[in-house]
This record gives C-alpha cells, sequence and structure tokens, in this order.
C-alpha cells in the first residue's frame, strides 16, 4: 500500500485512527502491529512471512545477546548470525537476479537460469533498521525489547515502512512503551503529512511526467533540454523521497511517535560533503554509526580512511539498487568525496558562494543522470547529449513542453529553499498565518485528492459496457 | 489560541477524511460511467486465494476509484488545475482557442508505419484493385491558429509526405490536406469537442474524392441538413474538461434508397437508413453516422445499381463520409480492421469490387497495430 492512493486516505488511515484512539493504551502497540501487517502485505501477502521471520529472528537475538552479556565471544557469534540472517534475507531477495546475470556473463555459469525474485517491499529499510537494534543491544547502548509485540511494531511501523527514514531502535524505545498522544503533536503531523502528500502527489508526479517526455525526447532535444530535463529528475526524485519522508514523520506524530528529519534543503549545498549531510540522513548516519566508525574510520591514518569510504559508498551505492549503476553512482560520490576531503575541499571554499552552490549542483545532476539511467549505453548518451551542441540547444517540442511546465519548475525551485519555512516561522503568531495554514492544509488535501482521483478516470474512445 | 486551532485543525481533518470514507461506503453505487464508456467495478468477490494472490486487493482498489464520491467533480477539478498550472495537454488533449480542443500531436512509430503501409503495398499487388488512399489529418494540424501557445509541432504533413513516397506508385493518393487547409476558414472541419470531421468536412474530403474520379456530387443544398445540439465527443471525455461547450451535430440526409447491413454472419440486421438516430440521445452523438463501429458493414444503393462497388479499409472517419460516398456507388463494403478477423482478400475474391479505398486518420496510421492484419 502506499500513502499516495485513495485506499490509504480513506479506507486504511481513517479505519486505522479511529480504532486507535478508541481502544484502551495496552491494546495499541498491538493493534498497530496487526494494521502494519496488514498495509504490508497488501497485494502481497507473502511477504508478511519474511517480514515476521525477521521480527521473530532478531527479538530472539536481542534478547540472547542482552543474556550473555559477560561472554564476548559467544555475544559475537550471536551477533554474526543474525547478521547473516537479515543480511542473507535481504541479498538474496535483492540482489539474487543481479548476482545471477553477472555469473551468467562468466563462461563456467553460462549455463545458469536467468533468476528473478520479487522484492519485498521496503525490505531494504527494515532490514537496517533490525541490524541498528541487534547492533545496539550488542554495545550495551540499549536494552533488549521485552514485548514480542512492541518490537514488531518497531520493524514493521507503517508510516515509516516503504522508504523510511531508518528509525534507530534507541531513539524510539521509550515511546514504543510509553508514550503520550498529544493534540498539539497530532496537529503538527497533520501539517508535516499534508505537505508530504503534496510534495509527492503535486510536485514529484509532475516532474516525473515531464522527466519521461524529455527522456524520450533526448537525441533530438537538444542541449538545453538535456540538462532541464535531469533538473526535473532532481526535483522528482527529491520532493518524490523527502515528500515520503515527511508523510512517515507527520503519520508517526498522529500515532505519538517522533521521527528524525531524513532531509534538510539538500539543493542549496555549497560542496557534495555538505549535499550528503542533508541528503537522507538516516541511511548516511547508519553508514556512519554501524559500519565507517566500526571499520575505523578516520582514525587509522589517510590509507585505510580511503579503503573505509571506499567500503562505504560501495555499499551506499549497492544499496539503491541492485544494478552497475547504482554501484558506480556510489563510487562517483566516493571519489568526490575523496578529492573534497583530501585534494580541493580548501580551495573550494574560497570560491564565492555562487559558484560554490553551482560546483554541487552540476555535480549532484551528473549524479542523477548515472543512477537513473540502468542501461550504460542510454547513461552515455545522455551525458554526451549534456556536454555537446550537436543536438542543438533546444527543439520546438521540448521548448513547447519545458514552457507548459516552467510555472512547476519555478514551483518546485523555490520549495527546494528555506524560503517558505524562514517565512513561515516569521509570521506564525500571527492569527492570518494561522487561518492561511488551514486553508492551504485543506486545499492541499483537496487538490491531491483530485489528482488521486483522476489517476483513476480512463475513458474509452469506444464502448467497453 | 494554540490549542484551540490545533483542535480545529485537527477536527477539519478528521472531519473531510472520515466524511469521504462514510460516504465511499454508504453512497449508492453507479454500475456504468457515461464519460468513460465502460463499466465501473463491481465489489470484489472475496476469496481467500484471491487475498493471496493479491488480485482482490487490486479489484477492491479500482472499486474505491471508479466509486469515489464526487468522482467526476474531482476529476475535473485536477484537470482544470492543471490547466491553469499552466499544463496543457496534460491527458493528451490542448484546450485551444474558441473552444476547440485537440489531440496532442501523435508521436509517430516508424516502424508501425512502415509495417502498415507494407500491408496496404502487399494488399494491392495481391488482389490487383485500383486502390486509392485518404488520409485524414490530425485537427490540431489543419487549425493550427486555433491551438494553445506553445503546443507540440504536428507532424501531418511528414507523415503523409512519407506515406506518399512509399506509396503513390501503387495507389492513387486523394490529398485532402491542401483542401482542407484552403477551406478551414470558411467551413468548420472539426468538431470542437471531438476528434472526427465535421459533416461539412467530410463533404468537402468527398467533393475532392469524387473531383479525381471525374464524378458529379450532390450539391449542398439538395441535402436536408438537421442539426442537432449537445454533443460531447471523445475530446471532452479524454479531457474531462467538464466547462466546455457542446457541439452541434449535422446528419445530412439526401433521398436515396439505402440498405444497409451490419452485424457477423449469424446475425446480420437490415436497416434503410445510413443515420441511427438513437445514438442522438447520448452524449457522444457521433455513431449516429452507420451505428459507429462494426467489424463489416454493406450499404447497398438501389437507386444506383449500376455504380461503382467500393471496399473501404477504414477507421471512424469513415462512418461520416461514406453516406456521401454511397451517392455514387451501387455497393460500400466497410472493413474495420480493429473488429474484423477474417482475410480481407478473400472478401476480395468472392466480391467483384470495382476499387477500394483506404481511409484512416494519420494518427490511427502510425499508431494502429491492425493493418498488419491486412491478408
Amino acid at each position: 500500500m502506499y500513502f499516495s492512493s485513495l485506499l490509504f486516505l480513506f479506507v486504511f488511515l481513517p479505519i486505522v485512527l479511529a480504532v486507535y484512539y478508541i481502544i484502551p493504551r495496552k491494546l495499541r502497540n498491538g493493534f498497530l502491529l496487526a494494521a502494519n501487517l496488514v498495509f504490508y502485505g497488501w497485494g502481497e501477502p507473502v511477504f508478511i512471512l519474511i517480514m515476521l521471520v525477521s521480527i521473530v529472528s532478531n527479538y530472539i537475538f536481542g534478547l540472547l545477546i542482552e543474556k550473555c552479556r559477560g561472554n564476548i565471544k559467544c555475544k559475537r557469534v550471536l551477533l554474526i548470525l543474525s547478521l547473516v540472517i537479515s543480511l542473507g534475507l535481504l541479498g538474496v531477495f535483492k540482489y539474487t537476479g543481479f548476482v545471477s546475470d553477472i555469473l551468467r556473463s562468466v563462461p563456467p555459469f553460462a549455463f545458469m537460469p536467468k533468476i528473478r525474485l520479487p522484492l519485498p517491499i521496503g525490505i531494504s529499510f527494515y532490514t537496517f533498521q533490525t541490524i541498528s537494534y541487534v547492533i545496539d543491544v550488542y554495545r550495551g547502548d540499549t536494552k533488549a525489547q521485552r514485548s514480542l509485540v512492541s518490537f514488531g511494531t518497531y520493524v514493521s511501523f507503517f508510516p515509516q515502512l516503504i522508504a523510511g527514514p531508518i528509525v534507530r531502535y534507541a531513539d524510539i524505545a521509550k515511546m514504543l512503551d510509553s508514550r503520550r498522544e498529544t493534540i498539539s503533536q497530532f496537529a503538527k503531523g497533520i501539517k508535516l503529512f499534508t505537505i508530504g502528500l503534496g510534495k509527492k502527489v503535486l510536485i514529484a508526479n509532475q516532474m516525473g511526467v515531464l522527466w519521461n517526455t524529455l527522456r524520450a525526447m533526448t537525441d533530438a532535444g537538444g542541449v538545453l533540454s538535456a540538462w532541464i530535463g535531469i533538473i526535473s529528475f532532481a526535483f522528482q526524485i527529491y520532493f518524490d523521497f523527502s515528500g515520503y519522508s515527511d508523510m512517515a514523520r507527520g503519520l508517526g506524530n498522529m500515532f505519538g511517535f517522533e521521527f528524525m528529519k531524513n532531509f534538510n534543503y539538500p539543493y542549496i549545498s555549497r560542496s557534495i560533503t555538505e549535499f550528503w549531510r542533508r541528503w537522507h540522513i538516516s541511511l548516511s548516519t547508519w553508514f556512519r554509526d554501524y559500519l565507517y566508525i566500526p571499520l575505523g574510520g578516520n582514525r587509522k591514518g589517510i590509507s585505510r580512511t580511503i579503503f573505509n569510504l571506499l567500503v562505504v559508498w560501495f555499499l551506499t551505492g549497492l544499496w539503491h539498487g541492485a544494478n552497475f549503476n547504482f554501484i558506480l553512482w556510489g563510487l562517483y560520490y566516493f571519489v568526490i568525496l575523496i578529492l573534497e576531503k583530501y585534494v580541493f575541499g580548501k580551495y573550494i571554499e574560497r570560491l564565492p558562494g555562487a559558484l560554490r552552490h553551482i560546483y554541487a549542483l552540476v555535480l549532484i545532476l551528473i549524479g542523477w543522470v548515472i543512477f537513473s539511467f540502468e542501461d550504460m549505453g542510454l547513461l552515455i548518451g545522455y551525458l554526451s547529449n549534456m556536454f555537446s551542441l550537436g543536438g542543438g540547444i533546444i527543439s520546438m517540442d521540448a521548448a513547447a513542453v519545458i514552457i507548459s511546465y516552467l510555472p512547476l519548475i519555478i514551483v518546485s525551485a523555490i520549495a527546494s529553499l528555506p524560503l517558505l519555512k524562514n517565512v513561515y516561522y516569521r509570521c506564525y503568531d500571527k492569527k492570518y498565518a494561522r487561518i492561511l495554514e488551514m486553508v492551504s492544509v485543506m486545499l492541499i488535501l483537496l487538490l491531491c485528492t483530485a489528482s488521486l482521483v483522476n489517476q483513476g478516470y480512463n475513458p474509452f474512445l469506444y464502448f467497453r459496457f | 489560541m494554540t490549542k484551540k486551532y490545533n483542535i480545529l485543525l485537527t477536527v477539519m481533518f478528521c472531519i473531510f477524511l472520515g466524511s469521504m470514507a462514510l460516504m465511499t461506503a454508504v453512497l449508492p453505487k453507479q454500475s456504468v460511467s457515461v464519460n468513460e464508456k465502460r463499466k465501473l467495478a463491481e465489489f470484489p468477490e472475496f476469496s481467500v486465494k484471491k487475498l493471496l494472490n493479491g488480485k482482490w486487493e487490486t479489484a477492491f482498489e479500482n472499486y474505491i476509484s471508479d466509486h469515489f464520491p464526487a468522482r467526476d467533480a474531482f476529476v475535473a477539478a485536477d484537470s482544470y488545475y492543471n490547466l491553469y498550472t499552466g499544463i496543457n495537454g496534460a491527458k493528451g488533449v490542448y484546450k485551444g482557442k474558441d473552444g476547440y480542443l485537440f489531440n496532442i500531436p501523435v508521436q509517430c512509430d516508424e516502424e508501425k508505419l512502415s509495417a502498415n503501409l507494407n500491408a496496404v503495398l502487399e494488399f494491392i499487388d495481391k488482389t490487383g484493385l485500383k486502390t486509392s488512399i485518404m488520409l485524414v489529418p490530425s485537427a490540431g494540424y489543419i487549425m493550427s491558429d486555433k491551438l494553445p501557445s506553445p503546443h507540440m509541432r504536428y507532424t501531418d504533413e511528414d507523415i503523409r509526405y512519407e506515406i506518399e513516397q512509399t506509396c503513390s506508385d501503387k495507389a492513387e493518393m486523394i490529398d485532402i490536406f491542401s483542401k482542407f487547409k484552403n477551406h478551414k476558414d470558411d467551413v468548420q472541419l472539426y468538431y470542437k469537442t471531438d476528434h472526427h470531421w465535421t459533416s461539412a468536412g467530410a463533404y468537402t474530403a468527398y467533393c475532392l474524392w469524387a473531383e479525381q474520379n471525374g464524378i458529379q456530387v450532390r450539391e449542398k443544398g439538395d441535402y436536408t441538413i438537421k442539426s442537432f445540439d449537445g454533443f460531447y465527443g471523445t475530446l471532452y471525455t479524454k479531457s474531462a474538461l467538464w466547462n466546455e461547450e457542446s457541439d452541434d451535430i449535422e446528419v445530412w440526409e439526401s433521398p436515396i434508397n439505402v440498405t444497409v447491413s451490419l452485424g457477423d454472419d449469424a446475425n446480420i440486421e437490415s436497416y434503410n437508413s445510413m443515420f441511427f438516430e438513437e445514438h442522438l440521445e447520448n452524449a457522444d452523438k457521433y455513431p449516429v453516422f452507420l451505428d459507429g463501429n462494426h467489424g463489416f458493414e454493406r450499404i447497398i444503393n438501389a437507386d444506383n445499381p449500376d455504380g461503382r462497388r467500393v471496399i473501404v479499409i477504414k477507421d471512424s472517419f469513415a462512418h461520416c463520409l461514406v453516406p456521401f460516398l454511397a451517392e455514387n456507388c451501387s455497393v460500400i463494403d466497410m472493413v474495420d480492421l480493429r473488429y474484423y478477423y477474417d482475410s480481407v482478400s478473400e472478401l476480395v475474391k468472392e466480391n467483384n469490387y470495382d476499387e477500394a479505398l483506404i481511409l484512416y486518420g494519420i494518427s490511427n496510421l502510425c499508431e494502429a497495430n491492425d493493418l498488419s492484419t491486412l491478408q
């Protein structure tokens, strides 16, 4: 199930909210767990089994690891075992097809059949959550969860199940077992959820249409259309992903939870190092806390640091998808980050602000080209369109399409800046600001509903009675 | 103040979600969507098997979407929202000037087009029939001054040129492009809310066909022209711009005695008019011409027994044109390859046709898969 659907907004959410607030407090986690499983299994109930395996095994490992606190050897074996299971599930479902394709290209394995396993949604996210839990227990950073229901609620919590943020267990351990839902938190949740829904439905979806249209024209569109095309993809992925995170945080609020911010205006970054502090924060911090620092971080000399970063960025790329372009995308950022850290970072800091923004944005956009094309031929073709005048400046058709989307492109650009947020905080005390806010919330909800209803409007030219 | 405000916001939110949910659950359900010309989803029958393979869930989502309260109003709200935020053509339809709606330019699939043309050439070789080709340009190409700006380029002329290059050795081209360009300001050639040509447009094409064949046409003044209002066509339903004004649809009747036979071998029904006025009661009135789409239709003109015997291989543009052609023919057989599944060359063998007319809207010729079944 997805948040941006009529089913979620007008069937699932109202029912879950109503029941949640009617039943006594001590039943609430159990009810949430049941709701999570319905949400998760909707359309693909088989995946509930994988989810249950993940919940039960990590629940047991957490308890066992805590039990042999004194015995390092035993603790370590248990930790490794739990990692093997978690990463094994992730690896099998996410990467089997990719690995088998690589093997098949090597002569001795050419006989292998093409393997395609269905990818359980959200597995990349909740696997990272369970790993963080077991490691935190291992390190003694948190206590093991005694209640299977509470633990299951944490792992499968529907707001962040599909697209994050990746919530560390330690961050919400208290809220799991003793939270007090308040009206102000609920109202905050409504606002966050609505903003996220608007980002996804009113901006990201439209930018996706623009991107697909321009990408289809790529060879004939001209250099300007290639740039605007990848800018529209940059907007699509940012508003889609951050919109989803906002909805997750908002929904969390409605049930009395607080999640960390996952995006912090990434496109205002003035270096790639800064970009990765602002983009998908919960993933970067996860890799920092559970991989980079355990590997030694930057405390073991330059060459070891570079090696550690290489591992982190290779895996960051691979985490985004089972294909070479994602690995390439990760390594691309590895190279730039190393260069910024050791070679030209200090020179960039001396450049005027505008140039630093341009520097970061151009590199981010090239990154998105790598990210969006799984086919290497198309990827190189698109990059060369961006840097050659062979296709002209811009074709008439591309110009017509871009002009019609211009208002939305401008809205997207403004919404990528903290501008509106700053204005909002400045006027927050004023009465008219409240009225404006309420009107906006209702208007966005109505427009998103209209857009979702329109998606289901499928007229036939000829009769289908 | 803050607390009151938070309560108010929460109440508004819950009322909105809750009332929509409640209305979805209890409002009476429609079984048919007139605008979409399709049946709406029925509440899916539950079975454990369907639940496990996900089919029930998908069907349930379709049900919710099809029966959402005030669905048409929400659809229109979104369509106008897109239009007024600059995105004209979101549903594949431009809103132009003077109430004209246009299909956006077709993206010509070169492979499909050349496969379709090859099928036509093979058909001509195989049957040895004298063949003419008439291509109907899209409204957006002809009426470019009514298009919104900016708009994508209509490539009809390029496609027409390509078809002419490929086919002119073997078939006679009836070039209505230039004729339409010349007459677009004095005759309303296309509907505003539908992608088809008007009766006046089809008559203009008929005159050119007659001219090229050395035939005398019936003068416009000799027709009894009946006009009906309230026609909302395909572009209207596709765009979901409910505020657009309707078209008038004209039926040009002549006094000839015709018999129209429709249906497949087992169940042929005959009528003595080419106009099926019962369709005028619906919003989409275009099927008034020859009852809309059929795989095979035969029109016999009893007043002209020595006239031509013509096979028309066509899409829906023909429905409005063929009543004019019938004037000068003894028999017209219409074959719509979207719904005709037998061999057309067999049909040619069995019937003693004098000539074939291939009549397509240009976008259909670039997009349709059916011509490859022409054999």
